[in-house]
């Protein structure tokens, strides 16, 4: 009991196994999870880092196509003829002609593109020209103090790139742009003559850049190689004190990644630096979003490794069940036949080592059966040839005793006497023999019984007096032979002859509910419990016997008919002893 | 026994299985799903046309994208719609926001919907204009007494030792108003000048009333040197009238704010400065007020979110132009 309550999970075979698998299952499940979790991050990471690579490059890309569109454009400007024309001529009338001309042109250049803000030519002379007649210039501000036309002029021909800026060099116009300036060289006289100036809607780059996605805080921005900002979400704040941005790291490095840890949490910053304007385009990611959706990813893995868990656990008590439950039907069927059932199958349909084994237990025990019954056959035959060997035996005392009587009689001339018995004893071995038959009609049995006591009768005289009553209608059933004799035997010589007075025994028989029912009944001396278990257990004869004990009889009641039939006994020293003789009714062939 | 053994089993089981699960929840770690914050901004106006507002709007919004909170902006058409901004706090508290940001269009007549609030357990911050309680955690504006110095002294700079300053102001009793003029006041007399100021002249937020104003101060004081103009309207009317009068870049102007129209006018001279206000860090300071607040990390009191002076010549410089022209055109 105690040792139950200790160790109850190993106690079978289905729940060791059952453990066994699921704890290995659910090990090697937690370690495959998080080993592709960790390498689904990992991917996740790298190719959150190359998408903003990517990007980074592409607006780069994006912007320079801007760039060099606006050079294209300041190309086209200095090389026009009209253009050119203007800023040569001098004379202020001449000059408003062909401003209405290179005008023309400069409009034409712009119409299709709202991208570009302003395209106009600042003639050194102060003279002004916009791709628009209606643009004027800012009568306050003066373009030869403004960065772009002072960065034009240093630069000598070729175009220079502005920051992100506010135009006012446009009357009643104050537009973010970025500017290309450049200084127009006269062909004629190979001098400078004027400064052109194309702006781009800044809007564009804000667009570009503003539309970009990096997880939920991450963003692009753009700074000049000064480090001034071009473009950037958070310039208010920056400028204004409430943000830093690591822009001095970033120009000083030359890598494509940076990673830098500010107040704001670990950032990664990819950068891309352009050719043309030398600007840097920085993505900034945070490394906390680098795995965009780390939390689905998260979700998945949990649910599978849960769901891997459920199908582990199920499948470990079921394959544990499919294994040990034929084992546990083996083991019933062991223990009913440890009880002596030996008709028992054990039916286990796997043809697996266990269906082997089933296989092999049903052919054990189907042997041990036949062994069983071939054995308990010739037990039977054995005794069933020991009992006819018993009863074919002549008890040489009562065929001495009935000679002697037969010789006295004879010698005191009682002929007929001598005749009754003698015929008597012929009679009676005649029946006893039967042809060798063992089971006879109760006709043949009660005439038998009626020869031995026709034969006591003359011995015993007066001494013994007899009566058989029996049914007629029960005379053709059928019985072992020889069962009335041994006990009308022991009646008289156990009941009658130790009683002074005259005995009598009476034999009856009847049909009963369950069979027939003979009888036999003395009114000797009666016998004790002792003496009945004496007359039982005795299995030869005693001296005067006719060579077959009461437990013959019983015996071979039992072991033809089976053990439902056999001897009662009841007696009494005042009444006497009554045998019972239970049979079954069968009903024998008229003919025999 | 037998009935313990078959439930051991399973328990048995189910064990394992926790562990496991357990294991891999606690390695892979979902963390639990933040509960998102919202708050809820009442602004004086949601006028699109209201640049400074629009601004106040970028900032605020600029912030709630990265501190990740819910907000949501309502306001009044009208900055003068006192009643219409009382419903609209009602509804906010109904609508159980973690926090509201309130700029007040009234300095007592809101306190009763701060309380209010501050009744169901929500958080105020105010922005811009205050209330007259307590009860906010923090109130994010200009330091106008600040900005009324810079302006004084940048007038001291312009004008003479012994001439007379005009003030012409928006409306009296205003809070804005008022500190604006303490502070012009201070410049004056911390170098012993507050003599030079005029009293005062309200304008009650009319251009016309400021130009009337400027005409009639300019017949009766001719030698007024210099006017400082308390707000945008005022600015620009004062501008316009010394236009008129022929006056410009004669008398200098001190003026207050940033709109189209004064930038002009700074280019053309007319107004030799303006000071300005930074409203998208005043949205933006006033939101992370607020998560601070309810981070348990209580915010100042008071946050300042600066004032710039600007001149003909700064107002190009790269730092100042996204504060003056925040918005780009189309």
């Amino acid at each position: 009991m105690k040792r139950n309550d200790r160790l109850p999970r190993f106690r079978s075979i289905q729940v060791a196994m059952a453990f066994a698998y699921s704890v290995l299952s659910v090990v090697m499940i937690v370690g495959a999870v998080l080993i592709s979790y960790s390498v689904t991050e990992e991917a996740a990471r790298s190719s959150s880092r190359r998408y903003t690579q990517q990007l980074v490059v592409q607006i780069a890309g994006n912007i320079e196509s801007y760039i060099e569109y606006m050079d294209s454009i300041s190309a086209f400007v200095q090389s026009n003829l009209d253009v050119q024309a203007f800023l040569h001529e001098q004379d202020s009338e001449a000059k408003a002609a062909i401003a209405q001309r290179a005008e023309k042109a400069l409009g034409a250049i712009v119409r299709s593109r709202k991208d570009i803000s302003l395209v106009s030519v600042f003639g050194y002379d102060g003279s002004f020209l916009a791709h628009d007649p209606a643009v004027l210039k800012n009568p306050n501000a003066d373009p030869t103090r403004l960065g772009w036309f002072i960065q034009a002029r240093a630069n000598g021909g070729k175009p220079a790139i502005s920051s992100s800026h506010v135009q006012n060099v446009v009357q009643d116009s104050y537009r973010w742009v970025i500017s290309l300036s450049r200084e127009v060289i006269d062909q004629t006289t190979n001098k400078g003559a004027g400064v052109l100036l194309v702006d781009l809607n800044f809007e564009v780059i804000d667009r570009i850049c503003g539309s970009v996605s990096l997880g939920k805080q991450g963003y692009i921005f753009i700074v000049d190689s000064e480090g001034n900002i071009v473009y950037h979400p958070r310039q208010q704040l920056i400028y204004g004190g409430l943000k830093t941005e690591n822009i001095q790291q970033i120009i000083a490095s030359r890598d494509e990644y940076l990673s830098i840890k500010d107040a704001d949490g670990d950032k990664l910053y990819s950068v891309r630096t352009m050719g043309t304007t030398g600007w840097k385009i920085v993505g900034v990611n945070y490394e906390d979003e680098l795995v965009a959706n780390r939390e689905s990813i998260r979700l998945t893995y949990t649910a599978w490794g849960l769901g891997f868990f459920a199908i582990t656990i199920i499948l470990s008590i079921v394959l544990a069940k499919r294994i040990s439950e034929p084992l546990m039907r083996l083991r019933r069927s062991m223990q009913a036949v440890e009880l002596g059932n030996f008709d028992i199958r054990v039916d286990i349909q796997s043809s697996d080592e266990i269906g082997e084994l089933g296989k092999d237990f049903n052919i054990m025990i189907a042997e041990i059966r036949e062994l069983i019954r071939e054995n308990s056959e010739q037990q039977e035959l054995k005794r069933k040839s020991e009992l006819k060997a018993l009863q074919l035996q002549i008890n040489p005392h009562f065929l001495y005793n009935t000679l002697d009587s037969v010789i006295w009689m004879a010698e005191g001339g009682k002929e007929q006497e001598v005749i009754t018995m003698v015929s008597a004893l012929a009679r009676l071995f005649r029946l006893s023999i039967s042809k060798g038959k063992e089971i006879i009609d109760i006709r043949s049995e009660v005439e038998h019984v009626g020869h031995y006591l026709t034969i006591q009768k003359i011995r015993y005289k007066d001494k013994l007096d007899y009566a058989i009553e029996v049914d007629p209608d029960i005379l053709g059933c059928r019985t072992v032979k020889i069962i009335l004799q041994p006990l009308v035997e022991n009646a008289i010589y156990h009941g009658i002859k130790n009683k002074p007075t005259p005995g009598k025994v009476t034999i009856r028989g009847s049909r009963t509910e369950r069979g027939l029912e003979l009888l036999v009944i003395d009114d000797g001396v009666g016998m004790g419990a002792e003496a009945i278990a004496l007359a039982l257990s005795r299995t030869t004869t005693d001296t005067e016997g006719s060579g077959l004990g009461v437990r013959n009889v019983d015996e071979r009641i039992k072991l033809y008919f089976g053990p439902e039939y056999g001897l009662d006994f009841e007696s009494s020293p005042e009444t006497g002893t009554t045998v019972r003789v239970r049979l079954p009714a069968i009903e024998g062939d008229s003919a025999s | 026994m037998k009935r313990m053994a078959t439930l051991i089993v399973p328990a048995i089981l189910l064990g394992i299985l926790l562990l496991g699960s357990g294991i891999i929840v606690l390695i892979v770690g979902t963390t639990p799903k933040k509960r998102e914050i919202r708050v809820i901004a009442v602004l004086k106006t949601i006028d699109l046309n209201m640049e400074f507002w629009e601004v106040v709007k970028s900032g605020m919004r600029t912030a709630a994208k990265e501190l990740d909170l819910g907000l949501e902006i309502r306001g009044p058409w009208a900055e003068s719609d006192v009643k219409g901004q009382i419903a609209l706090m009602d509804s906010a508290i109904r609508d159980q926001p973690d926090a509201i940001v309130l700029a007040s269009t009234d300095f007592n007549t809101l306190v009763p919907s701060v309380e209010a609030a501050r009744q169901a357990g929500i958080i105020v911050v105010t922005l811009d204009s205050g209330v007259n309680s307590k009860l906010p955690a923090s109130f994010v504006a200009t330091n106008n007494i600040e900005a009324g110095e810079k302006a004084g002294t940048r007038m001291l700079e312009l004008i003479g030792t012994d001439t007379p300053v005009a003030v012409v102001n928006h409306i009296r009793g205003a809070t804005t108003a008022m500190e604006r003029e303490v502070g012009a006041i201070q410049a004056f007399t911390a170098v012993g000048m507050g003599d030079r100021l005029l009293p005062t002249r309200y304008t009650d937020n009319f251009e016309v009333r400021a130009y009337e104003i400027t005409r009639e101060l300019m017949k009766e004081r001719p030698d007024i040197e210099g006017i400082l103009a308390m707000n945008e309207v005022s600015t620009v009317g004062v501008a316009r009238a010394l236009q008129d009068l022929g006056l410009a870049r004669k008398i200098r102007l001190v003026g207050f704010d940033n709109s189209r129209l004064e930038i002009k006018l700074i280019e053309q001279g007319v107004i030799d400065a303006t000071v300005v206000q930074q409203p998208f860090n005043m949205g933006y300071l006033s939101v992370r007020a607020v998560r601070d607040a309810l981070m348990g990390k209580m915010p100042e009191r008071f946050i300042d979110t600066g004032s710039l002076l600007i001149t003909k010549e700064t107002m190009y410089l790269p730092e100042n132009q996204k504060i003056l022209f925040p918005f780009l055109e189309k």
